[in-house]
């Protein structure tokens, strides 16, 4: 029959061992042994008390710990869920709700081909070039004052934080057409700003 | 509130009644001190670990669903914080502290002296055993949890518990041989 295992040893020095395993705790020196070296370890750790501190010692720790919590924010059950403060969730998916509504209208806004009627004049392009534009200024500026509170760590708890290399992985996506267009729009607002 | 239990306790400091914890403080911090103090063997670490205890346990109130005892997930969060702490500090053992030296009710002055010592020694060795095991020691032999209990608090099995107590044990007897 097999050795008892360490745990069993454990077992058999708390009294807990399985009937079944007894009759080779009974039979077997080797593990008697073992579970009696052990046992006579036990009561050398029992005596060994945590010095007890001045008596004044326990006032001064619970007013340090009052302390300590007093500068802590009062503990909520959403915030453990979320683990963010509410006021900064509730920022991030005002900003989110908001990108998608913009998204989504200029998705609407493109022209469908087949649907396309007679060629209009480039000025009322143009024109409605710019609505859209000044829209989504409008748009970025209510995005950029409610997330300007929300910081980095917690943009990223809530996954809306980009990720490292995501920037690359999106501009490996593009088109060759793209890609020249994106140059060009990074150039031209280099040129504007001077960079 | 002294007379709420600690699940009401718990309820009420969610509610915004933020003296609730400091019943709980009161209640608990005995028994957190001196599992911090058989991590750390001194007096100045288990003081500042009682206090990060507590502090975690606040932030984490939220989160505390009632499925086990307050005590229990206190050690577990003290635990914890003691298994973080001894990973980036060595255990710096307290020499024998004046208060210890009291002699017990008809105790000779000589017999006070060798239990105190025998005591320093065994806390001593027990600051030198790994993490785990150290863990489980303590939470066996001082704290009485059973091995379910501690297999919880420290996310191991059953049979890993028992197994480390094992060895704990076994490390133990060889260090206090040593000295």
């Amino acid at each position: 029959m097999t050795h008892l295992t360490e745990a069993e040893i454990v077992d058999l020095i708390e009294g807990q061992l399985a009937t079944e395993r007894w009759r080779h705790a009974e039979q077997c020196a080797a593990c008697r042994a073992q579970a009696d070296a052990l046992a006579a370890i036990l009561p050398s750790t029992r005596g060994a008390d945590v010095p007890e501190p001045s008596p004044l010692f326990w006032d001064h720790l619970s007013a340090r710990i009052a302390e300590a919590i007093d500068a802590e924010p009062a503990p909520s059950r959403w915030r453990t869920i979320l683990g963010v403060d509410a006021w900064h969730l509730a920022f991030a998916t005002m900003a989110l709700a908001l990108v998608a509504g913009l998204t989504w209208q200029m998705v609407l806004k493109v022209e469908d081909p087949s649907r396309r009627g007679p060629v209009t004049a480039p000025v009322a392009t143009d024109v409605a070039t710019d609505a859209d534009t000044d829209g989504f200024i409008d748009a970025w500026d209510a995005i950029e004052a409610a997330a300007m509170d929300l910081d980095w760590e917690d943009a990223q708890s809530i996954g809306i934080a980009s990720r490292p290399g995501s920037a690359e992985r999106m501009v490996g996506d593009l088109t060759a057409e793209e890609r020249s267009e994106l140059v060009r729009l990074i150039e031209e607002e280099m040129k504007r700003t001077g960079a | 509130m002294d007379q709420l239990d600690d699940g009401a306790l718990v309820r009420a400091c969610l509610s915004g009644r933020r003296k609730a914890f400091d019943v709980l403080v009161e209640r608990h911090r005995r028994q957190i001190y001196q599992l911090c103090y058989r991590f750390v063997g001194n007096h100045e670490d288990a003081s500042d670990l009682t206090q990060d205890v507590f502090v975690r346990a606040y932030r984490a109130l939220g989160g505390f669903k009632g499925q086990s005892a307050v005590a229990t997930w206190l050690y577990r969060i003290g635990v914890n914080v003691c298994l973080n702490r001894v990973s980036v500090k060595a255990p710096r053992v307290a020499a024998i502290d004046v208060l210890e030296l009291v002699p017990g009710p008809g105790e000779p002055a000589d017999q006070t002296l060798i239990r105190q010592e025998t005591a320093r020694r065994v806390r001593h060795a027990i600051a030198r055993l790994p993490p785990k095991q150290r863990a489980t020691l303590i939470l066996r032999t001082y704290q009485d949890l059973p091995h379910e209990e501690i297999a919880g608090i420290l996310g191991s099995s059953i049979g890993a518990v028992k197994a480390n107590f094992f060895h704990a044990l076994a490390n133990l007897k060889k260090l206090l041989n040593e000295q």
